[in-house]
């Protein structure tokens, strides 16, 4: 396998954004191979798929649909119910921090909320390999924390 | 020699019954006739040692009075006092009959006496008998004409006299059980009255006197009188409630301490039986009186002069009849609630033996219960009347204050001025109310509304000070209102105390309660009476809950306060968000409508890479949504705040409209992801009919009315569908737009909610990754605002979901 192949996961919601982050990851980072989930029920139902086969990185949007619309929707968790979408990128941060397999993972949670307050997630308890990152439009910022996580990563 | 009179064989059983018959008083006089009849006599007269005599001393000291009498004239009389000087009272002392044959010769006899000065009495007999209490007396037989009487005459009278004192016993006891169920009578009688209807003062009188008749008739008294202590109206004082005196009253009222028998019956508690109320007149004898009753003292409050004259005229010169006196306290346990007291016997017996007062001593116990149930009755009725009228009133003052509210302003003065008004009403003896309310600034207690007539009273300046006066909670000079500000409990006063330092002197009672707005005391209010009565107990209850009520009202009045003020923030708040985002919808407007000229104008100007183009049409879609989103902001400002939407009616024209279409449908395509696949069809057909009809329509409101239209379609339609849009005239005057797709079904239920601000169904919750739910309410008030309509069909059988907007046309 080749040693600079990363596999980073994408969950993004806005295909346009989706997209560009996959075309601008994959120009800036040697060897990045993005792949992408679209809502918070591909992220929940793929889990088992990508635990197995954990990717380098992990890029959350913070806010997710549930589902694409279909003849038949997959019915809403009451946890989904009652956080909403605001909640989606937290939901799945937390399912990958209480498994032993993906909690080690630097996860990335790309978000449009400027500050800390009106994250989903308050900084009282963040993990050391969670990063938040606003949605900027300079893209190498994003680049440049992804090198930083998977730095960080290779050095511990 | 003459044949022997006395009873015959027979006859004594003929007198046991005739005396067993009797159950009045005046029954004694029978069996005393029965005895003068059988010997022929012309009176019969029973006497008894009067209290305080000695019969041991040298000589012999007392007096004897008459018990009992019987006399063949009727409206005879004779006198009543004998000292032990006399023959009678020999008799006594020696403890054996003498026999007087000849009263002319006698030397111990008074020969002025009306009885053989004018009744032509010539000789008597008197034979000594003893009374079942061990008192003394004597049965004296008297004839008129006729031989003195025999041996064997006085040794007969000794076999009936004998049985006299058992006989004298046995009628007093009828009487006295009769007097028992008289009463019983008239107070159950009353009872039952008062099951049917609660007894006023008038009916608790009427049966207080009819006792009084009663007892009055029993004892043959010129007076019987009931006082009574009326707690409710004043306390100490024993106020005349019932009499059989028909005379003039010197007084009717009776305090503990003053010189009165009543006064002193209050004061000890004790009942009191006196021979001869005018023995107050002898020093000896009023030392023996005031040694028995230690303190005791008489003054005349019924005019007994009057009373000697009216009745006692002829006597005066041999001396008045005794004015006896009884007297009981009715108690009830150690507490004396009143007097009953029986006065001056018009017939004989004119002494009142102690068996008449333990007689009397009963009445006062019937009377003690009866009067113990009036007066709770009363009180339960004038509590109940309290209530009454507090629920009543705070009712009404709650009324009120709703309409206080309704009307945005409440007016705190005018509770306070209610609650006053309640308070006085409600509350017996409340004379002098005022509500303190606290300055917190300078934690002291300061006037506010007040009622009663005597903050009236005074000169200006004086009433000005009163009102003025200030009460700190902490530090200052203490006072009741700073106890219950301090202590949020209340405060009752129930005589008059040295601390009360408050505007009115004469104030005797005083209740104080907190005015309470959560854990805070705001103010006191005040309920004074100068009367002597206490406040009753209720009463306290009455002023706290008007105290709560109040507590509640200012925290009502608070909340009004903040809502108020909150509402004026809130609606300042609004007004500047609604300008804010109305700006901000026109701030970008100008910047999104440039970026999208000039991308045209790039795509239009210039041969670009691939990359490069797509790059453009992904920004031209994002700046399509971002012009559609500016648009919606602008205009939910403006249709939240109820203004009209500027128009700028333009010709509606079918190619410009397609073109537009297509435009649109090209930016949402733009921004789907490559799994969507969503397709979209104009049918530019139907759009030639405006070719021959004419729409005038504000393009811009047109084209975001569509966009969000479109916009939902793409939102909620399944991958690799179409969305269709359609033109035509579905009916005369009608020109519709209408778009259809594929996707999350739209129930029949749901289709008007669909045009509520903020509604999504719970499929669109699911899949919907942004939103705030505007978007048809939106398009709804556009279409208004363009004289047309927005209609939503639900989702059929073939899984389609149809907008539509319509527009009246007319022909060009």
């Amino acid at each position: 396998m080749n040693e600079n192949f990363l596999p980073i996961l994408s969950v993004e919601d806005d295909p346009l954004q989706a997209e560009w982050i996959r075309a601008t990851i994959e120009k800036h980072i040697p060897g990045a191979d993005v792949s992408q989930l679209r809502t918070e029920h591909e992220f929940v139902t793929q889990f088992e798929a990508f635990a197995l086969r954990p990717p380098k990185l992990i890029l959350l949007d913070a806010m997710l649909r549930w589902t694409d619309p279909a003849p038949d929707l997959p019915p809403r968790p009451a946890e989904v119910e009652e956080g909403g979408i605001a909640q989606a990128g937290l939901r799945c941060r937390h399912r990958l921090s209480n498994d032993p397999r993906t909690s080690a993972i630097p996860v990335i949670l790309y978000s449009v909320l400027r500050d800390n307050a009106s994250r989903p997630e308050t900084l009282l308890y963040v993990p050391e390999n969670v990063t938040h990152v606003q949605k900027n439009a300079d893209p190498l910022e994003l680049v440049e924390k992804i090198k930083q996580a998977l730095g960080h990563q290779r050095r511990r | 020699m003459d044949a022997p009179v006395g009873p015959a064989e027979g006859q004594l059983s003929s007198f046991v019954s005739t005396a067993l018959r009797q159950d009045k008083l005046s029954g004694i006089a029978e069996m005393l006739r029965f005895i003068a009849e059988a010997f022929d006599g012309y009176a019969c007269i029973l006497w008894r040692l009067a209290p305080g005599a000695e019969l041991n001393a040298t000589p012999a000291e007392g007096r004897l009075f008459v018990l009992a009498q019987w006399l063949r004239e009727a409206d005879f009389w004779s006198s009543h006092i004998l000292t032990l000087i006399s023959n009678t009272g020999s008799a006594i002392i020696r403890d054996a009959p003498i026999n007087v044959p000849d009263v002319r010769s006698n030397a111990l006899v008074d020969q002025s006496d009306p009885l053989w000065v004018r009744a032509g009495v010539s000789s008597f007999c008197s034979i000594p008998i003893r009374f079942l209490d061990g008192q003394a007396g004597a049965i004296n037989v008297y004839r008129s004409g006729g031989p003195p009487f025999s041996s064997e005459d006085i040794s007969r009278i000794q076999e009936l006299a004998l049985l006299v004192p058992a006989l004298y016993q046995t009628i007093r006891d009828k009487v006295s059980s009769s007097l028992a169920s008289r009463i019983n009578a008239i107070l159950h009688d009353a009872e039952l009255r008062a099951a049917i209807s609660p007894p006023s003062p008038g009916d608790m009188k009427q049966v207080v006197s009819a006792i009084c008749s009663a007892v009055g008739e029993e004892f043959h008294a010129a007076e019987v009188s009931v006082f009574f202590e009326d707690r409710l109206a004043a306390t100490g004082r024993y106020g005349l409630v019932a009499s059989t005196w028909k005379g003039l009253f010197l007084r009717t009222e009776y305090r503990i301490g003053e010189p009165a028998l009543t006064s002193w019956i209050v004061g000890q508690g004790q009942s009191v039986n006196i021979f001869d109320l005018t023995d107050f007149r002898n020093d000896r004898e009023k030392a023996r009186i005031q040694l028995k009753y230690v303190g005791i003292e008489w003054s005349d409050s019924l005019d007994f002069q009057s009373l000697v004259e009216k009745f006692f005229p002829a006597f005066e010169k041999h001396g008045i009849r005794p004015l006896s006196f009884m007297g009981s306290p009715i108690r009830a346990g150690q507490d004396v609630l009143g007097v009953i007291r029986c006065c001056a016997a018009l017939e004989p017996p004119y002494y009142f033996a102690d068996g008449e007062l333990r007689l009397l001593e009963l009445v006062a116990a019937q009377l003690s219960h009866y009067w113990m149930n009036w007066t709770v009755r009363r009180e339960s009725e004038d509590e109940n009347q309290s209530w009454r009228t507090f629920v009543e009133r705070v009712s009404e003052m709650n009324r009120g204050v709703q309409a206080h509210v309704i009307a945005g302003v409440l007016d705190q003065n005018r509770v306070f001025e209610d609650a006053l008004a309640l308070a006085e009403a409600a509350i017996p003896g409340a004379e002098t109310l005022d509500v303190r309310l606290l300055d917190e600034s300078s934690d002291a207690l300061y006037y506010g509304p007040t009622r009663g007539h005597r903050w009236d009273t005074g000169t200006k300046e004086e009433r000005h000070k009163r009102l003025q006066k200030r009460y700190p909670v902490h530090g200052g000079p203490d006072s009741f209102g700073a106890q219950v500000a301090r202590s949020a409990k209340s405060f009752v006063m129930d005589k008059p105390e040295p601390l009360y330092q408050g505007p009115f002197t004469d104030t005797t009672g005083m209740i104080v309660v907190p005015l309470r707005s959560g854990d805070h005391v705001v103010g006191v209010m005040d309920i004074r009476t100068s009367q002597p009565s206490r406040f009753p107990k209720y009463a306290v209850s009455i002023a706290e809950l008007l105290g709560q009520q109040l507590g509640l009202y200012q925290d009502l009045a608070t909340a009004m306060r903040s809502l108020k003020q909150a509402e004026s923030e809130l609606k300042s708040l609004l007004v500047k968000q609604t300008a804010t985002y109305e700006d901000l919808g026109h701030q970008l407007r100008s910047p999104v409508f440039q970026a999208e000229a000039r991308i045209q104008s790039v795509f239009r100007s210039r041969i670009l890479d691939d990359d490069l183009r797509q790059q453009l049409s992904a920004v031209r879609g994002l700046i399509g949504k971002t012009k559609r989103v500016s648009m919606n902001i602008r205009l939910f400002a403006q249709l939240a705040d109820k203004k009209i939407v500027p128009m700028q009616p333009t010709l509606l024209n079918g190619d410009d409209l397609t073109r537009v279409l297509i435009e649109y449908a090209s930016d949402h395509k733009r921004l789907q992801g490559p799994d969507r696949r969503v397709g979209f069809v104009v049918d530019p057909k139907g759009f030639g009919t405006l070719r021959t009809n004419e729409v005038r329509v504000d393009y811009d409101l047109l084209g975001q009315a569509v966009n969000n239209v479109l916009d939902n379609a793409f939102k909620y339609s399944f991958p690799n569908t179409v969305v269709r849009v359609q033109g035509g005239v579905p009916s005369s005057g009608l020109f519709q737009i209408a778009v259809r797709n594929e996707g999350i079904r739209l129930r029949p239920a749901e289709v008007e909610k669909a045009k509520e601000r903020g509604w999504r169904s719970e499929e669109a919750e699911s899949t919907t990754g942004e939103g705030s739910g505007i978007g048809l309410w939106i398009v709804d008030q556009i279409m208004k605002a363009l004289g047309g309509e927005l209609r939503i069909s639900p989702t059929n059988a073939d899984g389609l979901t149809e907008v539509r907007m319509l527009f009246p046309i007319s022909p060009k």
